[in-house]
C-alpha cells in the first residue's frame, strides 16, 4: 500500500472514530432527557449506605446529561443480596434503574448459588470506597491502649454479621495471620448496631467499621468514652499490588504495619490465607459501594451516569453536605478502575477460591 | 437541666416547628389508618423532605408523625378487624367484636383515650430516664434477650383461650415458618427451595394482613354492615370509652409499664408490645370470661403498651446510639442527616434537643387523640355502611400495604396463602395470635441463643443475675397458669373462648392439623441436610410441634368418626361451616384475579379493575358509580404509592408510562 492511501485510511479510521465517540457523547447527552432514573439501595431506609446514596441522589440530576428526575427506593433482605438478585434477574436492562449497593464479593468468590447474577455480569458505572477502622475494648487482656498493645492481645471474642459476610472473612484472616488462634468467632449480629451493642456489654471485643459508621457511632459511644481503641485500618491494595494507608486516618498504623512490628519489617507475609486476604482488600477498601446497571444495559446510559457521579463528587455543596453527614469525604472510584477491581472475580486462583469456601464453611 | 427542659419545650412551641409538628400528626392519621403503611413507610416516606430542616423542626416533623400511627391504627383494627399497623394487631380481639355489637364508638374512645395515655408515660419516662438508665439497658444482653422470648412463649397459653393444645401447635407453627430465608448462623437460605422470593425471611405484613383481613373481609361480601346490632346509645358511646380507660386505670397503667420495658430494649421489636401487654391483662384478670369476645380492658391493654413503646424505645436510640427498630434506625438516620450524633452529646451539648423529643411526643398524642376523640363518633358510623361499598376499597388497600413489604409478587402471594390460612384456622380452632408471636419471637430466640452460645462459655449465660430473675418468672408464670387453669377447670367454668375461633368444627380441623403436621415433618427431614447450627432450631421446634399435632389429629379424627357415626347429628355445626369455607374459598379466589392480572397489565389498573367488577358483578351498583369509584381508587393509589412512597411496581408486560 502507498502511502498516500495508508495515510488516507489511518484518517478515514480516525475520523470515524471521532465520530462515533462523538455520537456516542451525543447519544449520553441525550438518554436520560425527559426521563426518570431509579436508584435502588440494599439496604433499609436509615442505614448508612441509604443515608451515603441519598446524598448522591439529591445532587445528581443536576450533572447527569439530560437530567433525569431521580427516585430514590430501597430493597432490603438476605444481607443485601435479594436487591443484587432482583436487579440481575427482573429490573429491565433499560438503564433507567440503577443502584447504590454495597456488595460482597465473598458470596461470589465461594461460589454460593444464593447470588444468582455474578457481580461482573452487571454493567459497572462508578463506586465509593472509605477505609475501615478495626477496634478493641481496652480491657482485653493484657489491656489495650494502643496499637502495638493490640500485638499481645489474647483471649477475646470478634463480632461478626455471617460466616460469609467479607466484614467476618477479613476480620479472621488477619487475625489468623497477625495473632494465631487467639480469639474466639461470635457471628449473627443481625447489623452493626447490635454488634456494637454487644461491645459495649462486654460480649464481643473486636470489630472494625467503614469510617464513616466509625466516625459516626463507635467514636461519640465507645472511643470517647474509653471503652475500646482503635488499633488498625486495614490498607488498601491496588490492582497492581501496591500497599498505602488511607490519609483520611492519618495516625493509625496499617494491618500490615502491625505485621512488620511484630514479625519484622522485611518479613512479607505468605500462604493461602496472605493471597486471600489481599484478594478481598483489594477488592473492599477499592470497592465498598457499587453503581451497577443490570446486565444488557445500554452503554449510553452507563456513560451518562457515570459522567453524573464524577461531576457530583467534585461539586462543592454536594463535598460540603457529605462529609457533614457521612464524616468522611467521599471517595469515588471512576469505572475503568473499578472495571479493573470487579474483573478480578473473573481471574481469581481456583486455590484461593477452594481455600474461602472451606474457610467460610468452618467459621465456628 | 430545667433550663434545657423549657428550652426544649419553646423549641417545639416555636415557628415553624410546631408547624410540622402539627402536619406531621395529620399524615401520621392516615398512615397509622390505611392497613399496612405505618410508621416506618411514613418515615421512610418523608425522611428527605427533612434535610433541608433544622434538626429539631425534622425530629418534630417525624416524631410527631411516627408517634401517633398507632393511634389511628385502631381504627381499621376495630372496625374491620385489619390491623392498621404491626402494632395494633391484639385491639383486634377485643375492638372488633365491640363493633359488631354496635360499640365501636366506644371501643375507638377507649382506644383514643388509652393511647394518649401511654403516649404520655413514655414521653415523661423518656425525660426521666435518660440520664440514668444507660445501665439498665446494657445489662440485658443476648441470653437476657433470649430468656425474653422464652417469656413470650409463656403467653400462649393466655391467647389460646380454650383451645390450648391447638394454640401451642400454631405458635410452633409461627416459628417454623419464621425460619424460612436466610439464616446469619451459617449463611445458609432455609426452605427458600431455589426461589428468590423465599430467600429471606417471609414479610410479617402481608402475613398479618391475609390471616385476618381476608378472612374478616368475607363477612362483609354478605353486604352486611360490620356492626350486626344497632348503635348502643347507652353503653356504646364515645364517652362510656373514655370512662372505661378511667375506670381501669390500672390496666392502663401496668400496660404502660409492658410496653415501656420492652421499648427499652433494642431488638425485641415493638411489634410485641401489645400481645405482651394484652397477655399479661389476661393472665392477672381475676374474670376473664369476656376476653375476645368484647372486653375493654383488652383495648386498654394494647394501645396503653403500644403508645409508651415509643417513648422507651427512643432511650436505646438517643443514648446508646442503637435503634430498637427498623423505625427508629430510620429516626438515627435522621439524627445522622442532621449531624447530631446520637451518645453522650444528647445528654449534655444537645440536652434540650433531646427535651423536645420528648415534648414532641406529649404534644403529638394530646392533639391527635383530642382530634380522633373529636371524630370518633363519625367513624364508628362506618360500621353501619353497607359491606359492599366497603370491601373493594379495603382489598385495595390490603394488597397495596401487602406489596409494600418487598414490592415482589411474592407478598401477594403470601397474602392470599395466608388468607386461606387465616380462615381455615378460625374455623378449625387454631387461635391466630399464638401463630404470629411465634412468627415474631423466632428470629429473636434464635438469633440470641446462638450469639449467646457462641459468646459465653458452656451454659454459664444462664447464670447471669438477670438471667436467673427471668428464669425464675417464666417458672412462676408456667406454674401459675396451670394452677389457674385447673382451678378453673375444676370449678367446672371454661377458659376464655375468644372470637378469635368460631364453633370448631373438626372436619375444617383436620386438613389444618394434616397440614402442620407435614410442615413439622417436612421441616424436620429438611433441616437434617443443613449444617449443624441452622438445622438446630428447625429440629427442636419440629419434634414438639409434630407431636403435638399428632395429639389435635388424633382428638380431630376421633371427632369425625363419631360425627359420622351419629350421621352428622349436629347438622349445621358441620355444614354450615362448610357452606361458609366454600364462598370463602371462591372470595379468596376471586381476590386471585389480582396477582394474575397484574402480570399482563399495570397494577394499579389490576386492582382498580377488581373494584369496579366486585361493585358492578356482586354489588349491582350502576356502571357509572363503580367506575367513579374505582378512579377515586386509582387517583389514591397512584398519588400515595407512586408519587408519595415511589414504590418499584412490577415489571408486567404493559406498564403504564
Amino acid at each position: 500500500m502507498t502511502r498516500s492511501v495508508s495515510g488516507g485510511v489511518i484518517l478515514a479510521a480516525a475520523t470515524l472514530l471521532l465520530h462515533a465517540s462523538s455520537m456516542m457523547q451525543a447519544r449520553a447527552a441525550d438518554f436520560y432527557a425527559g426521563k426518570t432514573l431509579t436508584i435502588m439501595n440494599n439496604y433499609p431506609p436509615g442505614g448508612g449506605s441509604d443515608i451515603d446514596g441519598r446524598i448522591f441522589a439529591r445532587h445528581l440530576s443536576e450533572y447527569i446529561p439530560g437530567h433525569p428526575k431521580i427516585v430514590f427506593k430501597n430493597m432490603a433482605g438476605a444481607g443485601g443480596l435479594v436487591a443484587f438478585n432482583w436487579l440481575g434477574e427482573v429490573a429491565k436492562a433499560d438503564g433507567l434503574t440503577t443502584c447504590y449497593y454495597t456488595w460482597n464479593p465473598v458470596v461470589q468468590i465461594i461460589g454460593d448459588a444464593k447470588l444468582r447474577v455474578p457481580f461482573d455480569k452487571f454493567v459497572f458505572v462508578v463506586g465509593t470506597t472509605a477505609p475501615t477502622v478495626a477496634f478493641i475494648r481496652k480491657d482485653v487482656a493484657p489491656g489495650i491502649n494502643g496499637p502495638s498493645d493490640f500485638l499481645k492481645a489474647h483471649d477475646f471474642k470478634i463480632g461478626g454479621l455471617s460466616d460469609d459476610a467479607l466484614h467476618d472473612v477479613r476480620h479472621r484472616l488477619s487475625l489468623d495471620m497477625l495473632l494465631g488462634p487467639v480469639y474466639g468467632n461470635v457471628t449473627g449480629f443481625a447489623g452493626f448496631a447490635p454488634m456494637f451493642k454487644a461491645m459495649q456489654q462486654n460480649e464481643v471485643q473486636f470489630s472494625s467499621s467503614s469510617l464513616p459508621g466509625y466516625r459516626g457511632a463507635v467514636v461519640p459511644t465507645m472511643v470517647e468514652t474509653g471503652i475500646v481503641v482503635p488499633v488498625f485500618q486495614y490498607e488498601d491494595v491496588s490492582t497492581d499490588g501496591k500497599f498505602s494507608a488511607s490519609p483520611l486516618v492519618p495516625d493509625l498504623p496499617t494491618w500490615l504495619d502491625l505485621y512488620h512490628e511484630k514479625y519484622g519489617k522485611d518479613v512479607m507475609p505468605s500462604g493461602i490465607k496472605w493471597q486471600a486476604y489481599l484478594l478481598l482488600n483489594m477488592l473492599y477498601t477499592n470497592l465498598l459501594r457499587t453503581v451497577l446497571l443490570p446486565p444488557g444495559s445500554p452503554e449510553e446510559a452507563a456513560a451518562a451516569l457515570a459522567t453524573g457521579f464524577e461531576k457530583v463528587a467534585k461539586d462543592p455543596q454536594f463535598m460540603t453536605e457529605y462529609e457533614k453527614i457521612i464524616g468522611a469525604p467521599a471517595e469515588l472510584i471512576g469505572r475503568e478502575d473499578g472495571k479493573k477491581v470487579i474483573a478480578q472475580l473473573g481471574n481469581i486462583d481456583p486455590k484461593v477460591s477452594a481455600f474461602l469456601k472451606d474457610y467460610v464453611a468452618n467459621a465456628h | 437541666m430545667f433550663e434545657s427542659f423549657l428550652a426544649g419545650l419553646w423549641m417545639v412551641l416555636s415557628w415553624p416547628a410546631i408547624g410540622y409538628l402539627l402536619l406531621g400528626v395529620v399524615i401520621g392519621i392516615f398512615f397509622g389508618a390505611v392497613p399496612g403503611l405505618g410508621g416506618i413507610t411514613a418515615l421512610g416516606i418523608m425522611l428527605p423532605f427533612t434535610y433541608t430542616m433544622s434538626p429539631h423542626e425534622a425530629f418534630a416533623f417525624l416524631l410527631g408523625m411516627f408517634a401517633i400511627t398507632t393511634t389511628s391504627d385502631a381504627i381499621p383494627a376495630i372496625l374491620l378487624s385489619v390491623p392498621g399497623t404491626v402494632a395494633g394487631q391484639a385491639t383486634i380481639l377485643d375492638g372488633h367484636p365491640m363493633a359488631l355489637k354496635g360499640q365501636a364508638a366506644r371501643a375507638l374512645g377507649a382506644a383514643f383515650t388509652c393511647s394518649a395515655v401511654g403516649g404520655l408515660i413514655g414521653a415523661f419516662f423518656l425525660a426521666l430516664s435518660v440520664p440514668v438508665i444507660k445501665p439498665i439497658i446494657l445489662a440485658f444482653a443476648s441470653p437476657e434477650f433470649f430468656l425474653l422470648g422464652c417469656l413470650g412463649l409463656t403467653m400462649i397459653g393466655a391467647l389460646s383461650g380454650n383451645s390450648v393444645l391447638k394454640g401451642i401447635v400454631a405458635a410452633l407453627l409461627g416459628l417454623m415458618v419464621s425460619m424460612v430465608g436466610y439464616a446469619e448462623i451459617g449463611a445458609v437460605p432455609r426452605y427458600s427451595f431455589g426461589i428468590p422470593y423465599l430467600l429471606d425471611k417471609l414479610p410479617l405484613v402481608p402475613m398479618v394482613l391475609g390471616l385476618y383481613a381476608v378472612s374478616e373481609l368475607l363477612a362483609l361480601t354478605r353486604n352486611l354492615s360490620i356492626s350486626k346490632l344497632p348503635h348502643d346509645p347507652i353503653e356504646g358511646t364515645v364517652w362510656k370509652g373514655i370512662r372505661d380507660a378511667i375506670a381501669n386505670w390500672s390496666v392502663v397503667l401496668r400496660s404502660s409499664v409492658v410496653g415501656i420495658y420492652i421499648g427499652l430494649l433494642p431488638g425485641l421489636g415493638g411489634s410485641i408490645a401489645d400481645w405482651a401487654a394484652y397477655a399479661h391483662i389476661v393472665q392477672t384478670a381475676r374474670d376473664k370470661s369476656k376476653f375476645g369476645k368484647g372486653d375493654v380492658r383488652g383495648i386498654l391493654a394494647s394501645e396503653a403498651a403500644n403508645h409508651s413503646v415509643k417513648g422507651a424505645a427512643l432511650v436505646p436510640t438517643v443514648v446508646l446510639g442503637i435503634p430498637e427498630s427498623a423505625p427508629y434506625a430510620i429516626l438515627l438516620g435522621a439524627f445522622l442527616i442532621q449531624g447530631i450524633r446520637p451518645g453522650p452529646e444528647m445528654l449534655t451539648t444537645h440536652l434540650d434537643l433531646t427535651f423536645s423529643l420528648v415534648w414532641t411526643l406529649v404534644i403529638a398524642n394530646i392533639v391527635a387523640s383530642g382530634g380522633l376523640l373529636l371524630c370518633a363518633n363519625q367513624i364508628a358510623r362506618l360500621t353501619f355502611i353497607k359491606g359492599h361499598l366497603i370491601v373493594p376499597v379495603v382489598v385495595a388497600f390490603i394488597f397495596m400495604g401487602a406489596w409494600m413489604s418487598t414490592n415482589q409478587m411474592g407478598d401477594w402471594v403470601v397474602l392470599l396463602a395466608c388468607g386461606v390460612l387465616g380462615y381455615f384456622m378460625k374455623l378449625s380452632g387454631f387461635p391466630r395470635p399464638p401463630f404470629i408471636l411465634g412468627l415474631v419471637l423466632g428470629p429473636i430466640l434464635e438469633n440470641a441463643f446462638f450469639i449467646s452460645k457462641q459468646a459465653y462459655p458452656g451454659i454459664s449465660w444462664l447464670g447471669r443475675p438477670v438471667s436467673i430473675a427471668l428464669l425464675a418468672l417464666i417458672v412462676i408464670t408456667i406454674v401459675a397458669s396451670a394452677r389457674m387453669s385447673i382451678r378453673q377447670k375444676i370449678a367446672g367454668g371454661n377458659l376464655p373462648q375468644t372470637t378469635e375461633v368460631e364453633k370448631e368444627n373438626p372436619l375444617i380441623s383436620l386438613p389444618v392439623v394434616v397440614f402442620s403436621l407435614v410442615i413439622f415433618v417436612g421441616g424436620a427431614i429438611i433441616a437434617r441436610g443443613y449444617p449443624r447450627d441452622p438445622a438446630l432450631f428447625p429440629l427442636v421446634v419440629s419434634l414438639p410441634g409434630g407431636v403435638l399435632a399428632l395429639f389435635a389429629l388424633y382428638f380431630d379424627w376421633r371427632a369425625v368418626w363419631l360425627g359420622w357415626q351419629s350421621g352428622f347429628a349436629g347438622g349445621d355445626a358441620y355444614m354450615l361451616p362448610l357452606r361458609q369455607l366454600r364462598a370463602a374459598l371462591l372470595f379468596i379466589a376471586s381476590l386471585a384475579i389480582i396477582p394474575v392480572a397484574s402480570l399482563v397489565i399495570d397494577q394499579r389498573l389490576a386492582i382498580t379493575g377488581y373494584v369496579i367488577g366486585y361493585l358492578m358483578i356482586l354489588g349491582r351498583y350502576s356502571w357509572w358509580f363503580a367506575i367513579i369509584y374505582g378512579g377515586v381508587c386509582f387517583i389514591v393509589i397512584d398519588l400515595i404509592f407512586d408519587r408519595l412512597a415511589s414504590i418499584v411496581w412490577y415489571p408486567s408486560l404493559l406498564p403504564l408510562p
